[in-house]
């Protein structure tokens, strides 16, 4: 099966730091069309230290159209009780995240960059580059997009406060 | 290619690689002509021969290697079986004995890639074979590559392959077991204790260093040993489907000896095996057992000691495990005082007070009922902490946070008071400190002792909230308290708006302290009873009308205006139609500050844009009779020609949201109907120019809304699109009158229907021209 293949694949050759697994279903058995994956900050950014889940679901369709990646919300406490604003809080201060946590990249784009021939290793690396190089072409989300936009030092601010909240083990 | 003794080792071995480059091309020829192997196959167990030869070890070990790796369906039944006699022999025996006692050479490393290599591609047969003496022998040549002297990624570098073959081997395992069904294979029980045996070697191999040592590794072999753990983390994870609940006993008894014998670096692999399971265990009961004991060992005591030289990392495991069980303290709450000690004394060490105080964070909220009768002791901890070097900003704004956690579990506000009084005393003195160091022009103490007093009110407020799992009252005569409103409880809430606005009007141009100030006012807005942090509508106005333009996040001020517009529709009608009316004849002033151009702050217009769409259709009212309205209306519409993607999105959400069909009626209803007469040909100028290729691929579906909202409610959208398609600005040349009426005609059959954004689309391309098309 291709995803077994892809699993194997990510298993011999992984860049340092990232994880990328499927789920294990309440009996144990692996469900290879969802996948945990974690995406370490980049060496030498803001985003150095941190570590940041992403869920990936792969369709029935993988590899015609590309997996979707999300943010999961992570912080239970923060689950509980971040209900302020009203609207979806998003699970990652990141202009190129969306409130429901999806991550908005070209590569996964069915229209646009996705190929089938690209390979989780390269997705992933591909947000790691996101995190600390946003797109400002396609904001997702407006808190962050704003807040790049028109104080950087507030936003790499906030980044660091994010990466302390999300530290890698 | 004979092998006879005195012939030329050259020539042979030129032979053998040779022979390798005729596999791979076979391999390749084989997968896409279906090449016959039979001429090919005679010389293999020649070459097979070549391994007993020393000179030709290596360049023959690596032929084999790669065959197995990529083409294993080459070797036939034979060679198989002279294969694995050579990696049952007393020669395999010896290297890796050489191995186990740390000798990597270059022979003793090809020969183990060899071993994984077969493996690799024979796990099935390895797996359930158990009685043949030959596999049983490479089977257990390949568990004793876990046992290797050295650490993992730094002298080490067969264990991590050696992993990932038991993680192959551990996962055929779990496949057979589920494909069996009820019937366990007979060959299972043998295959599982090799598992278990895996997972003994991997304890040891997982090991931290003592401290000299691990301060002597740099950074790629610190990198090299981390990733292995990670990956003996996986196969934990995996193995618990196979082994069950024994292994987390096994493991449990492992801490427990390692406690007793002080072995602070074993109780750490432990401690490390055991969190790694946390996510599979099913099996509770038998699970809480055996952490039972653990955690009522002397576990946290130990750990909270400053007597023994217990390092860092086992600390911070332990802690690890805190926050890997958390629903385990929720189960069993009394050995909450302990743990929570254990976390209170961890804030001390700057390399743990972070994790710590966000552990404190968790437990207190998740156990906030059971720790009521704490909540004096944790009052007095928090003071201690105060005078801690590790009191810093993000300490502070946890732990205060856990503590006004358990105050929202107590039943009545009455007893509320004192504790949170406490708190906001605490916080007064930051207050205080950041006015101090302003008159004594410490600038760095003044800014952050201001942000940690907002940032711990607005922690404060956040906890403050109702679970999400809270009772609620469906009985809405039941009385609301009154605490909040008159008396003690009302000089408590101004006490708290005073001191936000003291610190928010002493900097207005800190980003921190601007956010943390509206972080405030948000949380209690989507309360349902009344609670300190729960302020009346004018709170809110107040801080929105004292921003200006070069006040730090304007952007979110406005937003925060929204979020209170959304939550407070109960309140009573005046209070909030006022602050409605305050808010927009602010926008409409920020508006004329920015000349009217959204472009001149992106930000500030999309969020103030956002406001405006955010009153209809409960606050047009307030809109209709604010001087000036125009501008808004004026100021939208140079939204959607905005270069900036923010303005122009939020433009065309407002006007989706404006020209829809709501119920209104008297002078609002004259009023939106005399906004559309005058606006709805210009709006529909500006869709047709966007649509008509100005705007960007990405910008259609947003645009494409107000155009489908135009169709569906207003009747006239015809005449003005039709007009605004045959203006003489319209941008393309591209498409003729016939092409734009067939277009026109599309959208309007189509009213409003989501076919509407594929017909934008096409329609834009059209328009640009075929180079835009995607390739697919």
């Amino acid at each position: 099966m291709l995803l077994t293949r892809v699993r194997k694949q990510w298993r011999r050759d992984h860049p340092f730091g990232f994880f990328a697994k499927p789920v294990r279903t309440a009996q144990g058995v692996l469900d290879l069309k969802k996948w945990e994956c974690g995406v370490p900050g980049k060496d030498k950014t803001l985003w150095e230290g941190g570590l940041f889940k992403l869920d990936v679901l792969f369709p029935d369709e993988y590899p015609t159209k590309p997996p979707k990646c999300t943010i999961p919300d992570w912080s239970p406490e923060v689950k509980l009780s971040d209900k302020n604003a009203g609207k979806f809080i998003p699970p990652l201060f990141h202009p190129n995240v969306y409130p429901s946590g999806t991550v908005c990249l070209s590569i996964l784009n069915e229209e646009e960059g996705w190929k089938p021939a690209i390979t989780i290793k390269q997705i992933l690396l591909g947000i790691q580059d996101l995190l600390n190089d946003p797109n400002p072409d396609s904001p997702a989300q407006a808190d962050a997009y704003n807040l790049f936009k028109r104080d950087r030092q507030a936003y790499e601010k906030k980044v660091k406060a994010i990466v302390k909240d999300n530290p890698a083990p | 290619m004979a092998i006879t003794p005195g012939q030329d080792v050259k020539t042979t071995e030129e032979g053998v690689k040779c022979f390798q480059s005729w596999v791979m091309y076979a391999h390749r020829a084989w997968i896409d002509k279906a090449l016959e192997l039979q001429p090919l196959r005679p010389l293999t167990h020649l070459a097979i021969q070549a391994l007993h030869h020393e000179d030709l070890f290596d360049v023959t070990v690596d032929l084999f290697t790669d065959v197995l790796i990529n083409f294993s369906a080459f070797l036939t039944a034979g060679d198989l079986e002279s294969l694995s006699t050579v990696l049952a022999s007393t020669r395999a025996r010896q290297i890796v004995s050489g191995l186990k006692r740390g000798h990597y050479d270059t022979e003793a490393i090809s020969f183990a890639r060899f071993l994984l290599a077969y493996g690799d591609a024979f796990v099935q047969d390895l797996a359930k074979k158990v009685e043949d003496p030959l596999l049983s022998q490479i089977v257990h040549q390949l568990l004793e590559l876990l046992r290797c002297e050295g650490y993992a990624g730094v002298e080490d570098e067969i264990c991590a392959q050696a992993i990932e073959f038991w993680m192959t081997y551990t996962e055929f395992l779990i496949d057979s077991l589920f494909a069996a069904g009820e019937e366990k294979p007979v060959w299972m029980d043998m295959a599982r204790q090799r598992v278990v045996e895996v997972i003994e070697a991997s304890w040891v191999k997982v090991r931290m260093p003592a401290g000299e040592l691990a301060a002597s590794w740099d950074s790629d072999a610190r990198a090299g040993f981390k990733a292995f753990r990670a990956d003996v983390r996986d196969l934990l994870q995996s193995s618990y489907t196979l082994l069950g609940v024994d292994i987390f006993e096994k493991l449990a008894q492992l801490a427990l000896q390692s406690l007793e014998s002080r072995a602070w670096l074993h109780l750490e692999a432990t401690l490390f095996c055991l969190n790694a399971l946390s996510d599979s265990i099913s099996d509770e009961d038998s699970v809480d057992a055996m952490l039972c004991r653990l955690f009522g060992s002397s576990l946290f005591a130990d750990m909270s000691s400053t007597g023994e030289p217990i390092p860092a990392k086992t600390r911070q495991t332990a802690m690890n495990m805190i926050t890997e069980y958390t629903a385990f303290f929720e189960r069993h709450v009394e050995y909450l005082p302990a743990m929570l000690n254990f976390l209170f004394e961890s804030l001390k060490a700057p390399a743990l007070a972070g994790v710590a105080a966000k552990a404190i964070l968790s437990s207190c909220s998740s156990c906030r009922q059971n720790l009521i009768p704490e909540l004096g002791a944790f009052l007095q901890q928090y003071e201690v902490l105060l005078t801690w070097a590790t009191a810093e900003v993000y300490t502070k704004e946890k732990v205060i946070g856990g503590i006004a956690a358990i105050i929202q579990a107590i039943p009545r506000d009455e007893d509320k008071y004192g504790p949170l009084s406490t708190l906001i005393q605490f916080i007064d003195r930051d207050v205080s400190d950041c006015i101090k160091f302003m008159e004594a022009s410490q600038a760095e103490k003044f800014q952050s002792s201001g942000i940690c007093a907002l940032k711990c009110l607005a922690s404060m407020g956040k906890a403050l909230q109702a679970p999400d799992d809270a009772f609620i009252d469906l009985d809405a005569d039941a009385p609301q308290s009154a605490f909040w409103a008159e008396g003690q409880g009302a000089s408590l809430q101004a006490k708290v708006v005073q001191m936000m606005e003291t610190v928010t009007s002493l900097m207005r141009w800190n980003s921190d302290v601007v956010e943390a100030g509206c972080q405030i006012l948000k949380s209690g807005y989507k309360e349902s009873a009344p609670g300190l942090f729960v302020f009346p509508p004018e709170v809110t106005v107040d801080l929105v009308l004292a921003s200006k333009l070069d006040t730090a996040r304007l952007d979110y001020v406005l937003d925060t205006a929204c979020a209170m517009l959304n939550r407070h529709v109960h309140e009573p009608e005046t209070t909030i139609k006022s602050a409605a009316s305050a808010l927009m004849n602010n926008l409409l002033g920020i508006i004329h500050l920015m000349g009217g151009e959204p472009s001149s702050d992106p930000e500030v217009a999309s969020s103030g844009i956002d406001l405006a769409d955010k009153m209809v259709p409960h606050y047009l009212d307030c809109m209709m009779s604010a001087h000036n309205v125009q501008r808004l209306f004026d100021f939208t519409l140079k939204g959607l020609t905005a270069a900036e993607i923010m303005p122009k999105r939020t433009a065309a959400h407002f006007w989706a949201t404006f020209v829809q069909n709501y119920e209104v009626s008297g002078d609002v209803a004259i009023f939106v109907g005399a906004v559309t007469q005058r606006y709805g040909p210009q709006l529909c100028h500006i869709l047709v120019r966007n649509i008509g290729g100005e705007a960007a691929r990405s910008e259609l579906d947003v645009l494409a809304e107000p155009l489908k909202k135009l169709v569906f409610a207003q009747p006239q959208a015809k005449v003005w699109l039709s007009n605004a398609l045959s203006s003489e600005d319209f941008p393309s040349q591209k498409v003729g009158s016939t092409e734009k009426r067939v277009w026109l005609q599309k959208i309007l059959n189509l009213r409003g229907a989501k076919g509407t954004n594929a017909a934008v689309k096409d329609f834009w391309m059209a328009c640009r021209g075929r180079e835009f098309a995607y390739a697919s």
